[in-house]
């Protein structure tokens, strides 16, 4: 199952010619923390026995810090390219638009500004992607300086928008469409993969698209959260989208014309992505459901949860004292996405009833330094500065023993790996209404349901329900080893690592036979 | 050369043609040359006329023209002097009557249905709109028609929204209520800020009366729930209480906030002597005598109440107060087509 590769490699910098499977990544491992990141991180330490390459694609170089994981010696090949970069555009100078790419371009954009998406749309964009080179009829420069390419952006704005400033369109239009050249030279001077595996729609999906368009090779996507979902939260709530739209146009009720036009791009990648992929893996139903709803044929999809090495944290059950330590332990980033204000809050009404709590919070503070500090002058307006603490980054195995509950407040989650940390360190979960957390605390019916709840789910954003749901649970020593027991069946039987890279596993082999 | 007398020269030389001996005459060629004379005359008869038509009647040209030449042409003399007859019909200034017509427009449209409920955006409406059976692009819409909508009144229903089943649905709402939150955090946190630092006698009064304020808004706009709402109403009390302390300046408004605390607390007795004390240091009585009602409620006083709405009786009230209003008056009873229009359902 190895590909041939003769990596060169420093600590960060690995370039090899051949891979076996090439991972596309957007905003993610090895430069940012989080859930994707580790699972990333799981899957390529999980196979040893593969040659492993990545292409990590981000907006600009400084929105990125230092690598946050150590790269595994099986990743042989790391590209790092920035969609955004400022310094990647071409010298300014006169060009000639070829007729026949003009042509080729409106037709494509015409299929999918009149919403007659088909699956055959991602092959096109493929083949229009083709011409994107420098030596191709549809370069960079003819994007930005052909009068040709002027013309046409006129021609759609008078005929499309509904937004009065032409110059704002004009911008809006360039920003969304230059990652497509930058992509498409990533996709140039990639190494040779035996498989393409996007872990998200977006713009790696799109590198996914053309990759296997370029190399006839097959195609995976594991998807953790909803991309298309996640971006257009992002955008219905951004501030930055201009809306010229005057005093009288302005209707609140409509979405303002270059918002619907991003929300409409992000849509497009994803129905291509869908329709290009081999393989479309969610963790649970619900996700699954989703992919459908944007566009995935039913036949390629399936779902693939989560999974954790349990023997790493099953130790810590031992050294758990008898009581139920009266400690809270949220586990995760220190970013907005994680409602960690409505975790403070809920510690203030649980104080009243506890009053030697303690809620804990261990992650890293620095990707939104500025929410880090909103939450600590939560901390001191509500006056719990010996209650709540700020551990920054912590090492599970160190921690979990430690404490009584793991809570999740969040406001979005996918299949979050810290419950089941803590569940295979018999440590129940309090968890909000999100993702698949009612799946891993109640059960899915049936057997896994029978097994009985390994904590608790509240709606989100609801600091008395959470409040309630931990008293409960810290004060109560019956219900928390019910629940512990619980937590500890259930990561056991269906959500260990194993059992992940079994299925895993076997898709791969199904796709590496299908090229001999 | 002028129009006119060009016409009238082709007028005398169709009569010359007509009255010629070779009119009379059974030769075919003699026949063809009349015909071919007249022809011409006509063609400059209606060149002539075309020239002498208002700009208005001039297009389309060729057929203006050629209409004149049928003229011309098929009533020999004649119809060259009609030619003259209609361009000078057609030279006379418009009536009076024909220059101020009144235009008539085209119907209203009251057939486009499409147009019809599509700026409703009243709390029902939008209630209705966000309910899980409706469409989820419809759904959006009504959610982001909140932004337009008093935080008092949107928020509650934004609070609904955070147990939805839909994910976009959901997350937006909670970023429009987080969004208001942090806002007033923020104001709070600079107040804060300020608070330690030595400030005047008049600074620390605003500072404080700013703090008991913007936790209010808190509540007041329903962005707190539960026992935290509790907290946040004692910080609020806090604040007003050593402002008032501060007795830097009697405040009508800062004591009418701290009856409102009393109330939202439960205490009624307090919440009465704060607003009687409110209204002795100027605060307008017609905005007091609700929440003396309200007070008297509490206090299960209700011929209080009832004496305190007809203070009241005369007054402008949006419709949920005036509903209330309408019933302890019993004016209810009989429903005006103002009452029609805001309260359907009483």
């Amino acid at each position: 199952m190895t590909a041939d590769s003769s990596p060169t490699s420093d600590k960060n910098t690995r370039t090899a010619q051949e891979v076996d499977v090439l991972v596309l990544l957007e905003g993610t491992f090895p430069y940012v923390s989080g859930g994707v990141s580790s699972w990333v991180n799981q899957i390529i330490r999980g196979f040893p026995e593969l040659k492993f390459g990545a292409i990590f694609l981000g907006s600009r170089p400084q929105d990125y810090g230092k690598m946050r994981y150590e790269l595994p010696d099986n990743l042989v090949h790391l590209d790092v390219a920035y969609l955004y970069d400022e310094r990647s555009s071409p010298p300014i100078r006169q060009v000639k638009a070829n007729k026949k790419a003009m042509a080729l371009m409106e037709s494509v954009h015409s299929t999918l500004l009149e919403g007659k998406l088909t699956p055959a749309c991602s092959h096109d964009f493929s083949c229009l992607m083709d011409e994107a080179g420098p030596d191709g009829k549809l370069d960079h420069d003819t994007f930005l300086y052909s009068m040709e390419s002027w013309e046409y952006i006129k021609q759609c704005y008078r005929k499309f928008s509904t937004d009065p400033s032409f110059v704002d369109y004009f911008w809006t239009i360039r920003t969304i469409h230059s990652p497509f050249w930058h992509l498409r030279e990533v996709a140039v001077r990639a190494p040779k993969a035996r498989i393409y595996h996007s872990v998200s729609t977006g713009y790696a999906g799109i590198l996914g698209v053309l990759l296997k368009h370029r190399n006839k090779r097959p195609f995976m996507l594991s998807e953790h959260g909803i991309y298309v979902k996640e971006r257009k939260i992002d955008l219905y709530q951004a501030q930055w989208l201009k809306d010229n739209r005057s005093v009288f146009e302005n209707d609140p009720s409509k979405v303002s014309y270059f918002r619907q036009l991003w929300i409409r791009f992000f849509e497009h990648l994803g129905y291509m992505t869908y329709q290009a992929a081999d393989d479309i893996l969610a963790l649970y139903e619900a996700n699954r459901k989703r992919q459908l709803a944007d566009g995935a044929p039913p036949e390629r999809t399936m779902n693939i949860p989560n999974g954790i090495d349990v023997g790493k944290f099953a130790p810590l059950r031992a050294l758990r004292s008898k009581e139920v330590p009266p400690i809270m332990c949220l586990i995760g980033r220190v970013v907005p996405i994680k409602d960690i204000k409505t975790y403070i809050r809920a510690m203030r009404i649980v104080v009243n009833y506890l009053p030697n709590a303690e809620a804990w919070i261990a992650g890293p503070e620095d990707e939104s330094p500025e929410y880090a500090q909103e939450c600590r002058e939560l901390v001191a307006q509500l006056g719990l500065q010996d209650k709540v603490k700020f551990l920054g980054f912590q090492k599970l195995t160190d921690l979990l023993s430690k404490v009584g509950l793991v809570v999740l407040s969040s406001i979005s989650e996918a299949l979050p790996l810290v419950i089941l940390e803590g569940y295979a360190a018999g440590v129940p979960t309090l968890a909000t209404d999100v993702g698949s957390c009612q799946q891993l605390v109640y059960g899915l019916p049936g057997e896994d349901a029978a097994i009985g709840p390994s904590g608790r789910v509240v709606r989100i954003a609801d600091p008395q329900a959470l409040a309630t749901a931990a008293v409960e649970l810290l004060s109560n020593p019956e219900i928390w080893h019910q629940t512990s027991e619980s937590a500890i069946k259930r990561v056991e039987k269906y959500y260990s690592q194993e059992l992940m890279f079994s299925t895993y596993r076997a898709l791969y082999e199904k796709n590496f036979q299908w090229q001999e | 050369m002028n129009a006119i007398y060009g016409t009238w020269l082709v007028i005398a030389a169709d009569l010359a043609l007509m009255s010629s001996p070779k009119l009379l005459s059974t030769n075919e060629a003699d026949f063809w040359l009349i015909t071919l004379g007249h022809a011409l005359v006509s063609v400059a008869a209606s060149f002539f006329a075309y020239l002498l038509l208002p700009r208005r009647y001039k297009v389309p040209r060729l057929a203006v023209i050629a209409t004149l030449f049928c003229f011309a042409f098929i009533a020999p003399v004649v119809g060259a002097i009609g030619l003259l007859l209609i361009t000078r019909i057609s030279l006379r200034p418009l009536q009076e009557s024909e220059r101020f017509a009144v235009p008539v427009a085209v119907d209203l449209p009251v057939f486009d249905v499409q147009s019809k409920d599509q700026s409703r955006s009243g709390q029902g409406a939008i209630r209705s709109r966000l309910h899980t059976a409706v469409p989820g692009a419809t759904r959006m819409q009504s959610l982001l028609t909140l932004q337009a909508v008093p935080n008092r009144v949107a928020n509650p229903i934004l609070e609904t929204l955070l147990s939805d089943n839909t994910d976009d649905v959901r997350l937006v709402a909670f970023g429009m209520l987080d969004s208001q939150e942090k806002k007033i955090s923020r104001q709070i946190r600079q107040e804060l800020d300020r608070l330690p630092h030595d400030l005047t006698l008049a600074q620390r009064f605003d500072c404080l009366r700013q703090l008991a304020q913007l936790n209010w808004e808190l509540v007041y706009s329903g962005l707190a729930q539960g026992e935290l709402r509790k907290h946040i109403v004692e910080q609020s009390a806090m604040y007003a209480d050593q402002a008032l302390e501060l007795g830097a300046e009697p405040d009508p408004g800062l004591m009418f906030l701290r009856c409102r605390i009393f109330l939202e607390q439960g205490d009624a007795d307090a919440a009465e002597d704060a607003i009687h004390q409110a209204v002795n240091l100027g605060f307008p009585k017609a905005s007091a005598w609700m929440l003396l009602a309200e007070i008297a409620f509490r206090k299960r006083n209700f011929a209080a109440v009832h004496e305190y709405m007809l203070q009241i009786s005369d007054q402008n009230f949006t419709s949920r107060a005036r509903a209330v209003r309408d019933y302890w008056l019993r004016v209810d009873l009989e429903s005006t087509p103002h009452d029609r229009r805001f309260l359907p359902h009483l």
